[in-house]
């Protein structure tokens, strides 16, 4: 089982969701090539894969006391939980302390330690991001409280998470244990440290400074082991705004499954207030709109407040463009057979399609979601589903338990005042394999 | 089924500016009330520790944060001037890295591994701040592989083991498979990286690197005396060195202090002085005075700012520091704005300025009409600083006013944003302005909105000057931020009213004590005493530079304590 969770900021526009989304977004139905809307169409050969989900509104959000800013909304998007410090600019996120776990760090994790795979992956969870976003980067918090791994712009996710996975010499093997030896002689030297110091938090950073030369470790260890191909770019750019940026993060996204790399990834796409991925390209003269150039050209952020058709046009442009591109991830994933030797990486893939906001200008109502859910997995695909009836953390825990986790709930936390008990109603029954 | 009761959800918040239009995801936080002005408005100590936060209870070895009754976490009693364990920054890595190896940064087989570096939080201006300097496996990773890169470079040259002799000094390599020189290398590399002098405890761990990597050999049945085996000694030398916690973490231990407390020992002076004066470990200056036990006197400190501010690495050092407090987005900026915005700040320090310039000294300002004039704005009026905080669509004047009161006053912003904030639609500029000056809106907006609304003269796409612009009015009432209040009507007058306050420079001085002491912004209610004992030292004589004001921090008795008693 794997997890791929595509989390953008900004939604789908709400004007003429009909045409772009999904025909109809109440009730719950058998979806028919019809219904798929311009987004959804390069999708359409999986149709009986997705989960195409409409009404959901993002009430932990409200029943927590959140704010509906970026970086808490996207928090709240994964977590189901409050950010913890959402009154501050410098430390938006989760409260680590309260083991407010997003759901792609906790899949990853169980996946990776409790599932039954024959031997853990090198990642249990990988963060992506066209650009380095500190924001997205520190919601992401194991339920230990430690930041998950995070790989940050294309050459990084290039360099750092294919590197050594060839083949190697007897001078390269033993250059890659002498680093594994000089690792744990740095992690010798810390334990022997820690007891000297008198700083005030010195214990802390001690023990996380350990911890992460001990994974650091057992990731190389895994890594020396594992015989793959690593994708292989022309070139990279270093620029995270350029717009080949989107695809090649995509392309790296297929070599970590292919390779068995990782069992969950989370990948920003489209950008955020720092990322400015120019998407002009997606222009074309006939829509004869300048406006619309400019818009697709400047920062994405941008036209996200605005309510204009112009401005949902420009969306619009850049959600098919995207679909599109994921379309392409899912052939290949399709005809890729996986570890098992039986079935396809598809098969043994949940992929999340989200948004921090419902639609742009911040709301966080009439969100609509897409899950891309594999044969093996337990999560109903080929329909429409209406969950006005359910709550986000809902949501949440119906896609752990599509992915084999035994979780009956999923966050809900507030800041130090314990759970919102209305938040978890339990997984949305109907989007279940084998459901009445 | 759905059992949530929204209206009960909500019914318990608390905010007043419902229905506001602030258009604004720049800072996220829900308006409550407008914040009370003390003479330097200052965070309470957050409740939320994350990992790295500080123990509740130094000297417990797995303290962790007490359980409130109400199940959430206790805010700990956290003890003033002690000292926090930080790590490197990305700088003082590489400066380090350099010093020890004598390598070019900017050569090209090091690009791609450079970007591996962590990704470095900017809080409050500072990227040193000891809290967020988490050290996660991906920063262990990324400084690995730098380190890695490195020593590859470093070994490039020797191309045979004379070769390699002479690279680490020695006249010969010998045949043992522990070879005298590599030793005597390793032992004085971990010295030079542990910035102290070297004993027997360097010579050991070399050692032990040397022997771990010899095991390896003999496992593999090869040579240790064979060219590249000693190169891979050497490797893991280096790697060792640079991924050490005596490297990359600055360990203090301390040495008991007159009164019964623990200070620094002079070589923790030397590194803390010269991480903070130079961005760099401490040179042969502050080492000298270090062994001679004088880095224990104010006056030997504050020669040593003295001295290095007379170098370009000092200047440098501060001018970063400012450059980043000021919020300066590099992808927001033309790189010929930056540049003149650096070159300001640093004729500003160099030339030993008042403090009052730094707001009030004559910038270029280009105009709308194509013209160019001197306005007495000091960074006010500083393209570079205009254009990093304009954030469309957000007013201008809400991101100007935020930045103002925040940054350049630390003041206390409104405590929130309610959800509705953000439901603008299609209002102008001038219309938001207007709405957020009548009530509720005016409750949150009143502290900050007239800050920016000076700025109006700069027309907001390009930052182009034009007097005539006044869209939001002419005079406006500047919300009391400790002494700045009355009434400002553009960045001429806001920048004098800041320049003779006491709250400006009392703010500069506690971005640079942080600085300093890689002090969290939720310690300041700790450190306030401290503060205002520096600054009142720094504003009681009559020079007011910047160069005073970091004597009077690296002078004060807490820049030298561990834990005071």
């Amino acid at each position: 089982m794997r997890l791929l969770t595509l989390i953008d900021s900004y939604g789908i526009p709400t004007r003429g969701r009909s045409q772009i989304w999904v025909d109809a977004s109440t009730g719950d139905y058998a979806l028919e090539d019809r219904h798929l809307g311009t987004i959804l169409q390069p999708l359409r050969a999986y149709r009986e894969n997705m989960l195409v989900i409409s009404n959901l509104s993002l009430d932990s959000m409200r029943a927590t006391g959140d704010a509906a800013a970026h970086g808490a909304l996207t928090c709240q998007t994964l977590t189901g939980s409050r950010a913890s410090n959402a009154s501050s600019r410098a430390r938006p996120g989760p409260n680590a302390t309260q083991a407010h776990a997003s759901l792609d760090v906790r899949v990853g994790e169980y996946l990776n330690r409790d599932y039954g795979l024959s031997s853990p992956r090198v990642y249990s969870h990988l963060l992506l991001s066209d650009y380095a976003e500190n924001q997205k980067a520190t919601f992401s918090f194991g339920a230990d409280g430690r930041q998950i791994r995070a790989r940050s712009t294309v050459p990084n996710i290039v360099g750092a998470l294919f590197a050594g996975v060839e083949g190697s010499d007897v001078f390269e093997q033993i250059d890659a244990q002498s680093q594994l030896a000089v690792l744990g002689l740095v992690g010798d030297r810390v334990r022997a440290v820690r007891g000297e110091l008198s700083q005030a938090n010195a214990s802390a950073v001690m023990d996380a400074y350990r911890a992460s030369v001990e994974d650091l470790s057992a990731e190389l260890e895994i890594r020396g082991n594992q015989v793959c191909e690593p994708p292989n770019f022309a070139s990279i750019p270093s620029n995270g705004k350029d717009p080949e940026t989107t695809p090649l993060i995509f392309e790296s996204i297929y070599h970590a499954f292919a390779c068995d790399l990782a069992s969950s990834i989370t990948y920003a796409i489209g950008g955020e207030q720092i990322n400015q991925l120019n998407h002009g390209y997606l222009y074309d003269s006939a829509f004869g709109d300048s406006e619309l150039q400019r818009l697709l050209r400047q920062n994405f952020h941008s036209p996200s407040h605005r309510t204009d058709e112009v401005s949902d046009k420009s969306h619009e442009l850049v959600r098919i463009h995207q679909a599109t591109l994921l379309a392409g991830l899912l052939d290949r994933m399709s005809s890729t057979t996986d570890v098992d030797g039986v079935s396809s990486l598809l098969d043994n893939t949940v992929i999340y399609v989200t948004s921090a906001m419902a639609k742009n200008v911040h709301s966080v109502d009439d969100y609509a979601y897409l899950l891309i859910a594999g044969r093996n997995t337990g999560l109903q695909g080929g329909r429409h589903y209406d969950v006005s009836q359910s709550t986000n953390n809902d949501l949440l825990t119906t896609i752990a338990q599509g992915l084999s986790l035994p979780d009956v709930q999923f966050g809900g936390h507030r800041m130090g005042n314990g759970p919102v008990a209305a938040l978890n109603n339990g997984p949305i029954e109907k989007m279940l394999r084998g459901a009445p | 089924m759905k059992t949530l009761n929204l209206l009960g959800a909500w019914s318990g918040r608390r905010f007043t500016c419902a229905g506001c239009l602030a258009l604004s995801s720049f800072f996220a936080a829900a308006c409550v009330e407008p914040a009370s002005t003390p003479e330097l408005a200052m965070e309470e100590p957050s409740p939320d520790l994350g990992p790295g936060a500080i123990d509740p209870t130094p000297g417990t070895p797995d303290g962790g944060a007490a359980s409130s009754p109400d199940g959430g976490v206790a805010v700990p009693a956290l003890p003033a001037q002690v000292s926090l364990l930080g790590r490197l920054t990305n700088r003082e890595y590489l400066n380090s890295l350099q010093i020890l190896l004598s390598f070019d940064a900017q050569d090209p087989s090091l690009v791609e591994d450079l970007e591996a570096l962590p990704t470095e939080s900017n809080v409050g201006g500072l990227r040193n701040d000891a809290e967020t300097q988490i050290l996660t496996q991906l920063a262990v990773a990324g400084f690995e592989r730098v380190a890695s890169a490195v020593a590859d470079l470093y070994l490039s040259p020797a191309r045979s083991n004379a070769e390699l002799a002479t690279l680490l000094g020695c006249p010969e390599m010998g045949a043992e498979a522990m070879s005298p020189c590599v030793v005597d290398f390793g032992g004085t590399l971990l010295a030079k990286a542990s910035r102290r002098p070297r004993d027997a405890q360097h010579l050991a761990q070399a050692e032990g690197v040397l022997e771990a990597v010899n095991a390896l050999l003999a496992a593999e049945d090869q040579q240790p005396t064979q060219r590249r085996y000693r190169l891979a000694q050497v490797k893991a030398l280096i790697r060792y060195a640079a991924l050490s916690p005596d490297f990359l973490l600055l360990l203090e231990r301390g040495t008991p202090a007159a009164d019964g407390g623990t200070r620094l020992t002079d070589y923790e002076i030397a590194t803390r002085l010269a991480f903070f004066a130079a961005g760099s470990p401490p040179d042969a200056a502050l080492l000298a005075d270090a062994a001679a036990g004088r880095l224990e006197q104010a006056g030997t400190r504050a020669g040593h700012v003295d001295r290095l501010l007379e170098t370009s690495e000092g200047r440098g050092q501060f001018v970063t520091a400012l450059v980043g407090w000021l919020g300066i987005r590099e992808e927001l900026t033309e790189p010929e704005d930056v540049e003149a915005l650096r070159a300001f700040v640093t004729d500003w320090l160099a030339s030993d300025r008042p403090f009052a310039d730094f707001y009030r000294s004559p910038v270029d300002v280009r105009h709308l009409d194509g013209s160019s004039s001197r306005e007495p704005m000091g960074v006010l009026g500083s393209r570079a600083f205009l254009a990093s905080h304009t954030a469309f669509p957000t007013p201008d004047f809400i991101t100007r006013g935020i930045t103002v009161v925040e940054t350049l006053l630390c003041g206390k912003l409104p405590d929130g944003i309610p959800d509705e904030a953000f439901g603008a639609g299609e209002l102008s500029a001038v219309e938001v302005f207007e709405v957020h000056s009548k009530q509720p809106c005016a409750s949150c907006h009143i502290v900050f909105d007239n800050y920016g609304a000076v700025f109006q003269q700069f027309e907001p796409e390009t930052n182009l000057f034009d007097a005539t612009r006044v869209p939001f009015g002419s005079r406006f009432d500047l919300y009391a931020i400790g002494d700045v209040s009355g009434v400002a009507g553009d960045v001429t007058e806001l920048g004098e009213a800041l320049a003779t306050s006491a709250q400006a420079p009392s703010c500069l001085a506690r971005l640079f004590y942080r600085h300093a002491l890689r002090r969290s912004l939720e310690l300041e209610s700790a450190d306030a005493s401290t503060l205002e004992e520096i600054v009142t030292g720094w504003r009681g004589t009559t020079d007011t530079s910047l160069r005073a004001l970091l004597k009077e921090i690296v002078a004060h008795e807490s820049f030298i304590t561990l834990v005071t008693r």
